[in-house]
């Protein structure tokens, strides 16, 4: 309805500043001094601020299209663990899911260690505990939660190595139990 | 074998619809003043760059800012017909401008939509040209100095229709 | 051009156009042509085939589109028809804010008396009148699907042809294109998509390559988007289109098989055979014993030494065999993002083991480890053959997606054991993904049927995570085979045929 008048009188306005092209004399009584003129500016400056918030508030509504020529991906086992993973390295004061970690990893070697030892678990999670299932020091540690047995070189270039301590002990300690598990065909 | 994923930007020929658009802009405020000129130079630059990363903040920004150099020159003493047309321009550039990013958003870069962006552009582009020539005939139609009574009066009404067009 | 663009599935009027020998180059690139009428068009090159027997037009390659049968631009016309499943028509805001535009001028224009800036303003004006002056229009779309060839081979790089044609009255200024794939297959060449501007009449044609994998894929849906030609508003439709299908499954007299020895021994299974010795084989001889059968002493031997001796006969039999394929979605998994998917190998894994099952003489079914049921006892005989590879094309089960559907092993294996005649052996194929797969493989074995596992490896170590996995699987298979079950681990990279050769070797060392 507003837009309707509203409409209707700037036809009209328009057919009288036409009229006025030809005919100068219609419009010369009209008010124009300083006043009339800035107050005018201002609300059309105005009116162009307003219109561009509108702008930059009005969310685009286009269609979204879908990612046809990608196929559904297929997980393969472990990826649950490699996410886990690297949430537990970026972050700090995880020690819950960093002993979640470990503890999935302790079983796999418990695991491990018992098919090549040929010994029952108990003896298995000792061997573990003691550090004596493999030569690996880093995997060693991660179990033992000690620091490595490492000569002191080696330890200074842990300190300046770009992978988190956690990190690098879970791969060893992972390594050792797969090179542990590959070992002789039974 | 995954697929291939498109990439939702718009390809690199895309760029040069809004790019030309921008340049006639430019020309067209630099008849009135080389501060303006370069003003508009800034804007289209931010439009195009906001074309090539396909980020709809940036195209609008780019097509302000362009626009405000166009005003800059006008106000500055430049004269009807570069001022009609470089506005004209702007609009041009930043409608091509938003259409390409949407068309890179939806089908990506690799498809060709050169013959699609040039249509639309066109239309654009003779939708401003066409109201150009309008008002610019209007404004020589009377004698050279109008009262600017006749002016606001004229104005009035424009401000008037767009108030009842805007949606 | 026969080859390059075939006859889409199911339908009947054949889609060959001059104008595809222009569209050769694959990534996207649209092709237009402007003819009035080009729909029902049928060139005269290579595959036409006519509907109405009208059979004089078919060699002339010059013939207008209105002098073929009347019938076959009616049957192409059904086949390239299209019905809108879903549509939405919304704003784009695209010219939000030219307002401005006035706006900014006129205050300006007001307050420096500038002229030329009140002609800026006009030129807002007439764009606003021109962001809201047209609607988006409404498609009549007529789409046509080819395969080029719709019967490949897995691994195949098979090119998809889609033609859409403005079937309708009015101009569709912008128009935007995205053809709908089946969920399993990859489109490794050009995307599916492209942007338009279609007169009443014309129509455009794109291309894309996707890689085929065993199954049974249909192509029948298609997004269009259409847009004004100021790309202030957009109406975008779900179209489904005349179903095109890509068949990728071995064909029907597929017998290739693989070598067995070893797989389903040391264990021959029971039938029994018809009395008065037919199809025994003599095996030994033992004292006799006070209630033997008269009929089995050997008379030869009491003549000849005076002790009686009664003969037993070891029966020729058949073995019974049951291959059972793990189809829960734990067991959906793929070796690395380019590795091969672990169900295609095991589906293929099962028809050939059933081949060479069957090819050996034994009686062969076929079963899944499933929610859904899956089941095909075991026979022998040609009929029998037939129906399981009707089974192994057919069944819904056997997709390449995974169910949504969890399975209740208890229930399952009840099922299974209720079904299982007393002697049957059991080759399942599983990737052994957890210990349920594990714990199937032993229920079954501890209950008289003896099991042999192939496993398609779904490892990898190039990640510690899936390290610690493929440990994990080596460590379930080394405790099954501790169980006497025997394992045969079949590698990602290796042919099945190697695998069990090199299993048979270790089994008999």
């Amino acid at each position: 309805m507003i837009r309707r008048t509203v409409a209707a009188v700037g036809a009209a306005v328009a057919l009288v500043g036409l009229v006025a092209l030809a005919v100068p004399s219609v419009t010369t009584s009209l008010p124009t001094d300083d006043a009339v003129v800035t107050v005018l500016a201002v609300v059309l400056l105005l009116g162009a601020v307003r219109e561009i918030q509108r702008r930059r508030h009005t969310a685009f509504q286009y269609a979204e299209t879908s990612d046809t020529e990608l196929t559904l991906e297929l997980p393969t086992p472990g990826d649950e663990f490699d996410r886990e993973l690297s949430k537990v390295t970026m972050t700090r004061f995880n020690q819950i899911q960093r002993q979640h970690i470990r503890d999935e990893v302790r079983e796999v070697a418990v695991e491990t260690v018992q098919r090549r030892e040929r010994c029952t678990e108990e003896e298995a999670r000792e061997l573990i505990r003691e550090g004596t299932w493999t030569d690996d020091p880093f995997a060693v540690a991660f179990f033992t939660r000690r620091a490595p047995r490492i000569s002191r070189r080696k330890r200074l270039r842990e300190l300046f190595s770009s992978t988190p301590p956690f990190r690098r002990r879970t791969v060893a300690a992972i390594e050792a139990i797969h090179r542990l598990a590959e070992g002789t065909d039974e | 074998m995954t697929g291939v994923e498109i990439v939702r930007r718009p390809a690199r020929r895309s760029l040069l619809v809004s790019a030309v658009a921008g340049s006639v802009a430019t020309s067209a405020a630099a008849v009135g003043s080389p501060a303006g000129a370069l003003v508009c130079l800034a804007g289209t630059g931010v439009l195009v760059a906001g074309v090539a990363t396909a980020r709809h903040g940036l195209v609008d920004a780019g097509g302000l800012v362009a626009f405000l150099g166009v005003v800059f020159a006008a106000a500055n003493g430049a004269t009807a017909g570069p001022v009609v047309f470089g506005t004209a321009a702007t609009v041009v550039a930043w409608d091509a401008g938003g259409n390409a990013v949407s068309l890179g958003r939806q089908l990506g870069s690799r498809v060709d939509s050169l013959r699609v962006e040039l249509l639309h552009a066109v239309a654009g582009a003779v939708v401003g040209l066409t109201t150009a020539l309008v008002g610019l005939v209007l404004f020589r139609l009377g004698p050279t100095r109008q009262p600017v009574t006749t002016l606001f009066v004229l104005l009035l009404a424009a401000v008037l229709l767009v108030v009842a067009l805007n949606r | 051009m026969s080859d390059d663009v075939a006859e889409a599935d199911g339908s009947s009027a054949a889609e060959t156009d001059g104008s595809s020998a222009a569209e050769t180059n694959g990534s996207g690139t649209a092709v237009q042509d402007g003819a009035p009428g080009e729909a029902s068009a049928v060139d005269g090159s290579g595959a036409a085939e006519l509907t109405g027997g009208v059979a004089g037009v078919e060699a002339d390659s010059d013939s207008d589109a209105e002098t073929g049968a009347p019938s076959e631009g009616v049957a192409e016309e059904a086949a390239s028809a299209t019905t809108v499943r879903e549509m939405r028509l919304t704003p784009t805001n695209h010219w939000v804010g030219i307002a401005a535009i006035t706006f900014l001028t006129a205050g300006l224009g007001v307050m420096t008396r500038s002229r030329p800036l009140f002609l800026a303003a006009v030129v807002g004006v007439g764009y606003l009148a021109y962001a809201n002056a047209t609607e988006a229009p409404d498609p009549s779309l007529a789409v046509t699907r080819s395969i080029a060839d719709p019967d490949p081979e897995p691994g195949d790089r098979v090119r998809v042809t889609v033609r859409v044609t403005n079937a309708g009255d009015a101009i569709l200024p912008d128009l935007r294109v995205v053809e709908q794939i089946p969920d399993a297959l990859a489109v490794v060449d050009g995307p599916a998509r492209t942007a338009t501007a279609l007169r009443p009449g014309a129509s455009v044609t794109f291309s894309y390559t996707v890689l085929a994998r065993r199954g049974r894929f249909a192509f029948e849906g298609i997004d269009v988007i259409a847009r004004n030609v100021s790309g202030s508003r957009e109406r975008v439709l779900d179209l489904a289109t005349a179903e095109t299908t890509l068949t990728c499954l071995p064909p029907l007299d597929a017998t290739d098989t693989v070598p067995l020895q070893g797989l389903t021994s040391p264990y021959t299974g029971r039938v029994s055979t018809d009395s008065a010795g037919e199809g025994v084989e003599f095996a030994s001889l033992r004292e006799y014993q006070h209630g033997d059968a008269i009929s089995r002493i050997d008379w030869n031997r009491y003549a000849r030494d005076g002790a009686l001796a009664t003969m037993e006969f070891r029966e020729e039999r058949m073995a019974t065999v049951v291959v059972l394929v793990e189809l829960r979605r734990q067991a959906y998994l793929q070796a690395g993002e380019d590795g091969p998917h672990v169900v295609d190998r095991s589906i293929d894994a099962t028809r050939r083991l059933f081949n060479s099952l069957i090819a050996t003489g034994d009686r062969v079914g076929i079963a899944a480890l499933a929610a859904a049921d899956v089941w095909l006892p075991p026979g022998a005989g040609p009929t029998h053959q037939a129906e399981a590879r009707h089974l192994l094309a057919t069944h819904p089960a056997l997709s390449p997606t995974p169910p949504s559907e969890r399975l209740y092993v208890p229930g399952y294996l009840k099922t299974l054991l209720s079904r299982l005649d007393d002697d049957a052996q059991v080759v399942f194929v599983s990737p052994v993904p957890d210990v349920t797969s594990a714990y199937v493989a032993r229920a079954l074995h501890v209950r008289d049927h003896p099991v042999t596992i192939l496993s398609p490896d779904p490892t990898r170590t190039d990640t510690p995570g899936r390290t610690l996995a493929a440990a994990e699987r080596s460590n379930r298979l080394a405790s099954l085979r501790r169980s006497g079950i025997r394992v045969v681990d079949w590698e990602s990279d290796e042919r099945l045929a190697e695998a069990l050769e090199r299993a048979r070797r270790r089994w008999s060392a």
